[in-house]
């Protein structure tokens, strides 16, 4: 029999991420999963990073983890997102090569010592006094903790037209369902919905009258120890194409055929992700929508055509995809399919993802209601760190709202109920300013740090820090003279007027200055020589220091109210309240004013009320 | 801040003991059971029917007495004024016999005496009233004018409320347009994204604007409209003043200025009372030079919504045109004594001057006008149709005023005198100002000036700053005030200063 510190059921992303930082606290690791699914593959679209995604994902490699390493090693195209639109909003996205993606999560995994893969199907799990049984098809398990990364597994359904088929993905069988394996947990009473496009053959699509995305050379990389911009896989193109008049309306033409909108399909899925049939029926007005052609490798037959996700019968799917530029001979491979599945009520877990009902039980991933890979890693990573801590009695270990999209994201998942998946964006976070992509290591590091975890980055987290440090310094320190040469300078550089002297914050912060460019050209007119992430890092503080400072400033009166201690359990007592709020208030059990506004579906008259009898 | 501190059950006289009346209301609010009372009454307190109506004896249990025979209402919380269980007592309205009962329910349970607003501090904190709500109960139980009334109810109603929610929900479309921007430009596409948030930041502003407007009003005259009448003396104001108050039968007060300064009376038209201001005593007294005089006046009455500059016919020329500016209407008195000349040479003095101008006499209540260049007269209203804002046209018909003018046209001997024409010019100013449907309560007022100068800021941020994360920065500091502005965010003394307005048993 197998014994464990720690035991991860399921090896997807969050499954690996919690199994690789467990591992750093020097525990017996094992990783639990299905024979026939490689770790940390990636069955939805072949990319890690995104709006706010790209921030987690640096999170996570700031802490320790394992994502960013796999993603920069297998990345096969890099872009910048919303370039256009300021530095606090920035992410980094890089499209990966779905097999060597799997391949080096494999070749990472097996390189720890300590963490075993055991590939078997796990059919029941049991608390014995406090050490768990895990039941498989061929063995049991002790464990002290457990970690579930189940993903969609659980209980889960495919839908391709009326064909109907159990299974957590194409080819794969389903788990059981979640309340089989634990009676004492409780389950989310909707079931969740997730839907992916057909898979098209490269070799049939027609890329002449398409937009071509190169990889974005400038893109830094998203593990620090790969420094900056060098890629390590060869660097393909992706291209954009658009639906149209003909393809929207094929599918509007078979609405009962589509399983979500025939009654097929039960599951709520992601308003934000939506199928292509959810944009035709939602938007009847709308022909055009973005598709990206996204190659899924460098040795895969297929392509992942993004923007079409859809669970309609296979000729229509056909159909429709070659009315689409480019897609007019296109074959497809795999079609594409939505499925349904069980998720755990994450209201009923802590901050440290740990059941309250079963302790030592631990929930991270899509099971949890969540989309995305990256969300999932950031879930296992903390999982995993609270699993190892609680095993040494250490206290709990929570990231704060204000600091990261980890923190914003598990203090949503664990404070409110959620009625759709739940993907994170940077709308989430009331301290966008902050928690930017380009000063993760100054909000990170010293977390890591105190935590013990991947010293391999503390080389480059020392220097990083010693440049940071004596750059603000000199920035703080230092005046911009108003000579008659300065002058001229930022004419020249279109700086604007320098009437006086000015400080090198009130030339970063106008708008018509790029920061880090100008700071960039200032260093080296002064001939002072830092590195491009502490100079990118302090331009872009600059710029944004003001703004922080005048929104913390407004924001204080309203934390010290949301910081307020409230008694949920008066509020359920009283009857002026509705049913439904006091209902959302018991189950949620909200312990400070904020947490209680930021509960779904209370309304500014409750908490009118309860600000007001503070 | 008053001490509303616990919530340990109140007692007071809701229907006010100044004066001994017919029948007195003293509400019991926050008990935890009703059989608590039942040795105080001689029903069978089981048998109370939520809501209805019961006769019964009050007794004092000790000594077993009948207090008084009473009527008996019981409200259960989620049906109560307070949101509390309620007990409403009608009993008989003597001032001894009401402090007899309070002082009788305080010593036998453990119920205090209520603070001045307290009950309806209680509804507001369970729910039962939102902050404008309570606002409007404050302007409502205070008001001095019909429109005071009539904005105290439309709070209390909580048609406010409504108005500003839909404002926040408005600005909630402009804050999720950002949102859009950043986290979904991707799918929206740059162009899509910008018109979008064009459009809602269109919609919005639009909505904000008219509220605004409903705040630049003139709060003072609307909840306690004052008129002065400015003159030298024997210009003819006393006259003037009794041509408008003889046979009057509404007047309703007759209040002298404590310093001498000043005489006024109150005249109610059509079930608004105006207070009209003779502000003669300055000059007189203090000897003022002139222009000194009507300065002073001026100043004096600078609250007043409507300012009358009466002047004695041979004097007009005399007077420096620059004065008139100050004032809405010119009076020119002793009509009786001018010949058309004299007319036509007034006229032609006047007729740069931006108001409204008559020649009349008290004496034979008669007159010529409106003339000038006002924007607004009776016989123009009734064309532009300006006139619809006082009321139905209906109503003013009945009146009869109209059809007397229409018949005399804008200068002839009127059918109806000057004092009729002169009360429902007053009026119609009056309607004038109500005309946007005016915001009076002054924490709005302030608000929206708030929003109004701070969305001139973000307005132009949302739509020239490219880096959005500085829009949204700023927007979503913007939307803390609506929340304020709705009471989601109710500082202290907000509450300090609303609830301090009420009184005992409200």
């Amino acid at each position: 029999m197998s014994k464990f510190d720690v035991c991860i059921i399921g090896g997807g992303h969050a499954g690996c991420e919690a199994a690789y930082i467990s591992s750093q606290y020097n525990l017996r690791v094992g990783i639990i999963t299905l024979l026939e699914v490689p770790l940390a593959s990636t069955p939805c679209n072949p990319a890690v990073g995104g709006v706010g995604k790209g921030q987690v994902v640096r999170e996570v490699d700031s802490l320790g983890g394992l994502i960013s390493q796999i993603a920069d090693r297998a990345g096969i195209q890099y872009r910048i997102l919303n370039e256009s639109k300021g530095y606090a909003v920035q992410s980094t996205r890089a499209q990966v090569d779905k097999d060597l993606y799997a391949q080096i999560a494999e070749e990472l995994i097996a390189e720890v010592d300590n963490i075993e893969v055991i590939r078997e199907k796990v059919s029941r799990v049991e608390k014995l006094d406090e050490i768990f049984v895990i039941e498989t098809d061929k063995q049991k398990i002790q464990a002290k903790k457990v970690i579930v990364t189940t993903g969609t597994f659980l209980n889960g359904k495919l839908h391709c037209g009326t064909e109907q088929v159990e299974g957590g993905r194409v080819d794969c069988q389903k788990s059981d369902g979640l309340t089989d394996i634990f009676s004492e947990v409780r389950v989310l009473t909707t079931r969740f919905k997730t839907g992916t496009p057909p898979r098209l053959r490269l070799s049939s699509i027609d890329f002449s009258n398409m937009v071509t995305q190169p990889s974005d050379e400038r893109a830094i990389n998203f593990h620090w120890n790969n420094r900056n911009t060098g890629r390590i896989a060869k660097q393909i193109d992706c291209h954009l194409t658009r639906t149209s008049e003909k393809t929207m309306g094929i599918i509007r033409d078979n609405k009962e055929s589509s399983p979500m909108y025939n009654g097929q399909i039960q599951g709520v899925g992601p308003r934000y992700c939506p199928s292509i049939e959810d944009k035709a029926f939602r938007y009847p007005d709308r022909n055009s929508h973005h598709v990206f052609v996204e190659p899924e490798g460098h040795t895969c037959e297929t392509v992942y055509p993004n923007g079409v996700s859809t669970s309609l019968p296979k000729e229509i799917q056909l159909d429709f995809i070659r009315t689409i530029e480019g897609f007019e001979n296109a074959e497809i491979v795999i079609p594409g399919y939505a499925v349904e599945y069980d998720v755990v009520d994450t209201t009923q877990l802590t901050l440290g993802l740990e059941s309250k009902a079963v302790k030592g039980l631990y929930f991270a991933g899509q099971v949890n209601g969540t989309s995305g890979y990256e969300e999932a890693a950031g879930q296992g990573l903390i999982a995993g760190i609270n699993a190892s801590r609680s095993l040494r009695n250490e206290p709990l270990f929570v990231l704060s709202r204000d600091e990261s999209y980890i923190g914003v994201m598990v203090e949503d998942l664990v404070k409110n109920e959620r009625d759709e998946p739940y993907r994170l964006f940077t709308a989430r976070s009331e301290n966008r300013l902050y928690i930017r992509e380009d000063n993760v290591l100054v909000r990170m590091s010293s977390y890591r740090r105190e935590l013990g975890l991947n010293t391999a980055l503390d080389s480059y987290y020392d220097s990083f820090e010693e440049e940071y440090f004596l750059l603000k310094e000199l920035l703080e320190d230092s005046m911009i003279i108003a000579t008659k040469e300065n002058k001229e300078h930022f004419e020249k550089e279109g700086y604007g007027n320098l009437p006086q002297n000015i400080s090198y914050e009130d030339l970063l912060k106008r708008s018509q200055v790029d920061p880090v460019s100008a700071l960039e050209t200032e260093l080296s007119r002064i001939g002072a020589c830092f590195s491009k992430n502490v100079i990118k890092t302090l331009a872009i503080e600059f710029k944004y220091r003001g703004y922080i400072q005048r929104s913390d400033r407004e924001m204080s009166k309203t934390n010290k109210v949301n910081n307020l201690k409230i008694s949920w359990e008066k509020l359920i007592e009283n009857t002026n309240i509705s049913n439904e709020c006091r209902q959302r208030i018991e189950k949620i059990q909200p312990e400070t004013f904020g947490q209680l506004s930021r509960i779904v579906g209370i309304r500014p008259a409750t908490l009118a009320v309860v600000a007001g009898s503070l | 801040m008053k001490a509303f501190l616990n919530d340990s059950p109140i007692i007071a006289c809701s229907s006010g003991h100044q004066e001994n009346s017919a029948i007195a209301i003293i509400r019991i609010s926050g008990f935890t059971d009703l059989s608590l009372f039942a040795q105080s009454f001689s029903l069978d307190i089981s048998k109370v029917k939520n809501r209805f109506s019961h006769f019964t004896k009050l007794i004092d249990h000790k000594s077993k007495s009948v207090l008084d025979e009473i009527l008996f209402v019981y409200f259960p919380e989620n049906s109560s004024y307070t949101g509390e269980k309620l007990l409403e007592i009608h009993c008989h309205g003597n001032k001894l016999n009401i402090d007899r009962i309070l002082d009788y329910f305080v010593s036998s349970y453990e119920l205090k005496y209520a603070e001045g607003g307290e009950f309806s501090y209680r509804a507001y904190k369970n729910k039962k009233l939102s902050l404008s709500q309570v606002e409007g109960l404050d302007l409502f139980l205070n008001a001095q004018s019909d429109y005071a009334l009539k904005a105290g109810m439309s709070g209390l109603s909580g048609e406010i409320d409504s108005d500003f929610v839909k404002l926040r929900d408005q600005f909630l479309e402009i804050k999720s347009a950002v949102e859009l921007n950043i986290d979904f430009l991707e799918d929206i596409g740059e162009e899509q994204g910008n018109e979008l948030l064009k459009d809602r930041v269109e919609i919005f502003g639009s909505n904000l604007e008219k509220l605004y407007k409903r705040c630049n009003s003139n709060v003072e005259a609307l909840l306690s409209p004052d008129i002065s009448i400015i003159g030298e003396t024997n210009a003819g104001k006393s006259s003037l003043f009794n041509l408008i108050l003889e046979n009057d039968r509404s007047i309703v007060s007759d209040i002298h200025g404590t310093t001498r300064d000043y005489v006024s009376e109150t005249i109610n038209i059509k079930g608004q009372n105006f207070r009209l201001i003779d502000t003669a005593g300055l000059r007189e007294t203090e000897d003022f030079v002139e222009k000194e005089g009507i300065k002073k006046s001026l100043e004096f009455s600078k609250s007043s919504f409507l300012k009358l500059r009466i002047i004695d016919p041979e004097l007009v020329s005399t007077i420096d045109k620059k004065e008139f500016e100050h004032f809405n209407y010119i009076l020119i008195s002793k009509l009786d004594l001018l010949n058309e000349e004299k007319v036509k040479e007034i006229e032609s003095y006047l007729k740069d001057f931006n108001g409204i101008v008559f020649i009349f006499s008290s004496e034979s209540n008669t007159f010529i006008g409106p003339m000038g260049a006002g924007d607004f007269g009776p016989i123009g209203a009734d064309e532009n149709g300006s006139m619809g804002a006082l009321g139905s046209e209906s109503e003013l018909s009945r009146s009869g005023s109209m059809g007397a003018l229409s018949q005399t046209g804008p200068i002839g001997a009127p059918k109806n005198g000057f004092d009729a024409i002169f009360k429902e010019l007053l009026f119609n100013e009056y309607s004038k100002l109500t005309k946007n449907d005016p915001l009076v309560i002054k924490r709005h007022i302030s608000k929206i000036n708030e929003l109004h100068t701070n969305w001139m800021k973000i307005q132009t941020l949302i739509l020239t700053e490219s880096d959005i994360g500085i829009v949204s920065s700023q927007v979503n500091l913007f939307s803390k005030l609506i929340d304020e502005l709705i009471g989601v965010l109710a500082p202290d003394q907000v509450l300090y200063n609303i609830f301090d307005n009420f009184c005992i048993g409200k």
